[in-house]
């Protein structure tokens, strides 16, 4: 008997639509049991359109049912469903009521009925157990004239080829855990090691450099996102003559052929292939669902390539990027041409497609190139951390509800850069972790402005002298305001707090900036800067706590000092100077998609 | 010290020179090992001072001749048919064997001259030199030092010497022993076969007249998946095995496997990685080269050798035999530019064919044969540059085939390139009909050694 899952994160987003439509649901199956993760919903009235994107989930995460909102119902919409699923004779309807999941129904079709089926609700600690995500890169190379049934017809040979048995292997990146195409189910050193899926990403962390499997180690704390098993791929490149089924013994020896007008490009075909894989999956069954997710990877490159030659422009790289909306619990892959900027009218148009079909607002971006997601192999080794906050010890207010900053930050503290700035550069460093939140909340690719380029641009408008620049002289919450005017063109509110003990009685503003907002704010008073990234805080007592980051912290990037002692953790109001005036820069999101 | 294992065939072999001759040299050909152990497989007498006796009527003034052109002694010995023995034999060799040094027959032990003693320093100063110079034919291994063998046959004493040559940088060098001895029962040796497909297309280099240099094509092209090459991983059943295993520990592992199986299937996996993604770039060709076929490949290791050296053995085969291949081409052409009205051009590098390396206990060594060239050509080049006697059985050219006429028939205008490939197959008929003779040379002259000897 099928047993139904729904992400929590899901239910969360089926409960935003408020209009009556149809969506279609995407999700996994394994051990009879569906999981669904995911859904689009109709950009035009009575049109499914998961074609369009069904390839930019990951592989494995497939079309499996629909989702009704309010009383609209279409049987032909059913039928057209019950036709394109592919991972199962099963699909799930669900009816929703609008703006609620209360009295939300949930059906199965078995033998062409409608069955009613329970569902449980998947909680995100639950989901990030049971199921990880794959990330393939490699490139291939065509050689091919730039006319579409040439592009066409040699990317489906490439395909054909890496789905030939034993066409590739994968390699599991930092260790020397390698997968072939031709490994027996009962293979010695896959069986005793490598079991399961789950087993791999042991293998990887032992490779870090923990001696201990991580599961042991840290069996107390639950995993707070997906694990990513990072793969890269070797082509074989010998003819298996040894292979019962290949009848050739003799191969045609190496010859060259020279054209001298031959006018061809060499397109490189750059894959970055994301699969979701349920941890209880055994390793043998891996090979296949990495030579898919590779495929599907190659079928959105080239539905790019095509939509270039179909549009008469002049060909540009397709370059996979995967974003994953803090809503959707699930990573996503789009394809975006090399030399085509993120300010572009056809991405504008592009992205607010996208918004559309994951029902979501054109006021936030969620697909511009900053908004992907920084894999840790794609972290430079020197760069900040990131979201420092997450795990510190708790706030300690009673009945309090938290309001944080939204998204993503880097925590900028003295020292950093090779910039000496002990004792001068906490403003700075603050001003530097809003711009991070900036970029990495894809408002902006404008990198993070050292604080030379601070001191210029001060100089420039004429705020400073022009001996300000290279000098050690303090800024304040105005001059982080007009630098982010300057340097991202954004706008921030200047909240004047006359003493320390004041800041006590601004939980309800700062609550409703980090709800509305949800930027980190810079705070300056006396002689020390800070940056405030949330608060926890019980409206009806008062009681009131803030998150802070504080940037003058000197030493290395070591989270646990930087938890343990307390430079990033929950202060009281007593933290706050009761002789000295505040001001906090606030910065406000302008409304980009 | 070093230990350089030998066979009594090699011994007879030695014995079996100095019958005819006062003086022979020739090359060394082995296998070293990271154990400090080298494996003697071949040896090949120099032959290329002999006389092509077939020229004189009477044994008289066969005899006579070959007291005034043949080598004496080291200082005899003609630079350049060494340089050529040396580079035809390397071509010829498995990736997994090297020339290990040079051995002269003669009267005295060499080693008590210092005359010849220094004119043999010079030879051997010559074969590093030379080797590195043709560095694409992988003529040294790394775990080899750069030092060579020098084995000195007393045909007086009966004895073998053999030290190893160490060269000085400034120039010169000196001796050191080694342990050189003679084993009756033959090496074990383990197959490993595999292919490596290319499929290739490079920018086509044309120069500032806009002529197409076909030499300096192929070079480039050779150079680049050269490179690809050396980016490889090579997998062995199907499994990637530990570069530290040895390959007796593998045997053991997979016994059942291996059972009855006559070779070991490699795979060669390509790296398909790239370091920035957000720098590659779309190439536009005017003029193209495209590189398509099969270079199969096959070696032998010692079950003491490790799974690092067997992977260097497969590389090296294939660097080996590519660039074995595009030498003997080029070497061939009688004009290395392509006409300005020909736009289609079809090159065909002689393909590989195997041959026996007689009582060795199942190894080949290699020669390249041209389109329509009958395999039997390869027992002249064999008997020159290896000393060996082939029947037409012992050789084996059906690995590889020649080229298939559909693989480069996708353009339509192949009729413009009918000039061009008609000088090919004419090279192609000309190289066999001098196989042919030369076949027919060496049967007389056997046929006639036959009866003077009687």
């Amino acid at each position: 008997m099928f047993k139904l899952k729904i992400t929590s994160f899901l239910l969360k987003r089926l409960e935003g639509i408020q209009q009556e439509l149809t969506g279609c649901l995407f999700g996994v199956f394994y051990d009879s049991t569906i999981t669904v993760f995911g859904m689009n919903v109709e950009t035009t009235i009575g049109k499914l359109n998961y074609n369009e994107i069904s390839l930019k989930f990951p592989a494995e995460m497939d079309l499996i049912g629909l989702v009704k909102f309010g009383d609209c119902f279409d049987e032909q919409n059913i039928g057209e469903i019950l036709k394109d699923c592919e991972i199962t004779d099963n699909p799930i309807l669900l009816h929703c009521n609008l703006g609620s999941i209360i009295g939300m129904k949930s059906s199965i079709f078995v033998h062409g009925k409608l069955e009613s089926i329970p569902f449980e609700v998947m909680e995100p600690t639950d989901i990030y157990n049971e199921f990880c995500f794959s990330r393939v890169c490699c490139n291939f190379n065509i050689y091919t004239e730039e006319t579409i049934d040439s592009i066409k017809s040699n990317i489906q040979t490439l395909r054909k080829d890496i789905a030939a048995n034993g066409a590739l292997a994968f390699k599991l990146n930092k260790t020397s855990f390698f997968l072939t195409g031709t490994i027996s189910e009962n293979n010695k050193k896959y069986s005793k090691n490598a079991e399961y899926i789950e087993n791999l990403i042991t293998i990887v962390d032992q490779a870090k450099g923990g001696g201990e499997p991580k599961n042991k180690k840290n069996k107390a704390t639950p995993p707070s996102d997906y694990e990513v098993l990072e793969i890269s791929v070797l082509k074989n490149i010998s003819t298996d003559y040894t292979n019962p089924d290949n009848d050739q013994v003799t191969f045609p020896a190496l010859a060259t052929c020279i054209r001298k007008s031959d006018v061809n490009s060499k397109i490189p075909l750059n894959v970055d292939a994301m699969a979701i894989l349920y941890k209880k999956t055994k390793v043998s069954g891996l090979y296949d669902i990495l030579i898919e997710s590779v495929c599907r990877a190659l079928r959105l490159v080239e539905q790019s390539l095509i939509e270039q030659l179909y549009d008469n422009m002049e060909i540009s790289i397709p370059i996979t990027y995967h974003f994953s909306p803090p809503a959707f619990g699930h990573f996503l892959s789009c394809v975006y041409l090399q030399n085509i900027s993120d300010n572009e009218q056809a991405m504008q148009q592009k992205r607010k497609k996208l918004h559309h079909h994951f029902g979501l607002p054109i006021t936030k971006p969620y697909f511009r190139r900053q908004n992907r997601v920084m894999f840790k192999c794609d972290i430079k080794y020197d760069s900040p951390l990131m979201n420092t906050h997450l795990g510190v010890k708790p706030s300690g207010v009673k009945d309090g509800k938290q309001y944080l900053v939204q998204g993503n930050y880097y925590y900028y503290h003295y020292m950093q850069q090779n910039v000496n700035d002990n004792g001068w550069g906490c403003a700075y460093r603050s001003l530097q972790t809003l711009c991070s939140w900036f970029n990495l909340q894809g408002y902006t690719s404008t990198p993070v402005p050292t604080h030379e380029d601070i001191q210029r641009y001060l100089v420039n408008i004429e705020d400073k002298p022009k001996t300000f620049i290279n000098s050690k002289q303090w800024i304040g919450s105005t001059e982080v305001s007009m630098c982010l005017n300057g340097f991202l063109n954004v706008n921030s509110k200047i909240m004047h707090v006359s003493s320390g003990g004041d800041l006590s009685s601004k939980g309800s503003e700062l609550a409703l900036h980090f709800e509305t907002q949800g930027t980190p704010i810079m705070i300056g008073g006396g002689v020390l800067a800070h940056t405030i990234i949330g608060i926890d805080f019980n409206s009806e007592k008062g009681d009131l706590k803030f998150l802070i980051l504080d940037p003058h912290y000197t030493e290395s990037e070591d989270l646990n000092v930087i938890q343990g002692k307390g430079w990033c953790g929950w202060k009281s109001t007593d933290f706050w100077d009761k002789k000295s005036y505040y001001n906090l820069c606030m910065p406000q999101r302008p409304i980009v998609y | 010290m070093r230990t350089i294992l030998a066979n009594r065939k090699h011994e007879r072999y030695l014995e079996k020179c100095s019958e005819n001759l006062k003086f022979s040299f020739g090359v060394i050909i082995g296998q070293p090992t990271e154990q400090n152990k080298d494996f003697i497989v071949h040896l090949a007498r120099n032959s290329e001072q002999d006389l092509d006796e077939d020229q004189y009527s009477t044994k008289s003034q066969v005899l006579t001749n070959r007291k005034q052109g043949l080598p004496q002694s080291a200082g005899d010995i003609d630079s350049q048919a060494l340089a050529n023995q040396i580079i035809s034999a390397t071509k010829m060799l498995p990736g997994c064997f090297y020339i290990l040094g040079l051995f002269v027959v003669s009267k005295e032990p060499i080693f008590e001259s210092d005359q010849e003693l220094s004119a043999m320093k010079n030879h051997l100063q010559d074969l590093i030199k030379l080797i590195n110079e043709h560095s694409s034919l992988c003529g040294s291994s790394p775990s080899m030092p750069t030092n060579k063998l020098l084995l000195s046959y007393s045909t007086r004493t009966k004895q073998t010497i053999c030290k190893t040559f160490e060269p000085k940088e400034e120039g010169g060098g000196f001796f050191m022993p080694v342990d050189w001895k003679y084993l009756d029962k033959h090496t074990e040796w383990h197959k490993f076969e595999t292919t490596y497909e290319v499929d290739e297309v490079f920018p086509l280099i044309i120069d500032e007249e806009h002529k197409v240099n076909i030499e300096d094509n192929l070079y480039m092209c050779m150079n680049l998946i050269n490179t690809y090459i050396k980016n490889t991983e090579v997998f062995f059943l199907n499994e990637d095995v530990d570069e530290n295993q040895m390959l007796e520990t593998f045997l053991k592992r997979n016994y059942s496997e291996l059972g009855s199986v006559d070779a070991i299937s490699a795979s060669i996996f390509q790296s398909t990685f790239i370091s920035d993604p957000s720098n590659i770039q779309i190439k536009k060709f005017r003029g193209s080269i495209k590189f398509k076929g099969v270079i199969s490949c096959r070696v032998w290791s010692h079950p003491k050798n490790t799974f690092r050296e067997i992977k260097q053995f497969i590389h090296h085969d294939i660097l080996r035999s590519i660039a074995a291949r595009t030498q003997t081409y080029c070497d061939g052409l009688a004009d290395p530019t392509i006409g300005d009205n020909d736009d289609f051009y079809i090159s065909e590098p002689p393909r590989r064919v195997y041959f026996d390396i007689p009582d060795s206990n199942g190894l080949q060594f290699s020669e390249y044969i041209f389109h329509g060239e009958l395999p039997i050509v390869a027992a002249a080049q064999a008997k020159e540059m290896m000393d060996l006697s082939l029947d037409t059985d012992k050789i084996h050219a059906d690995l590889e085939s020649d080229m298939d006429e559909n693989t480069f028939a996708l353009h339509p205008k192949r009729q413009s390139s009918s000039g061009t490939s008609v000088e090919q197959r004419e090279i192609g008929r000309n190289m066999y009909i001098i196989g042919i003779v030369v076949a027919i040379l060496v049967l007389l002259a056997s046929i006639l050694m036959h009866f003077i000897m009687k």
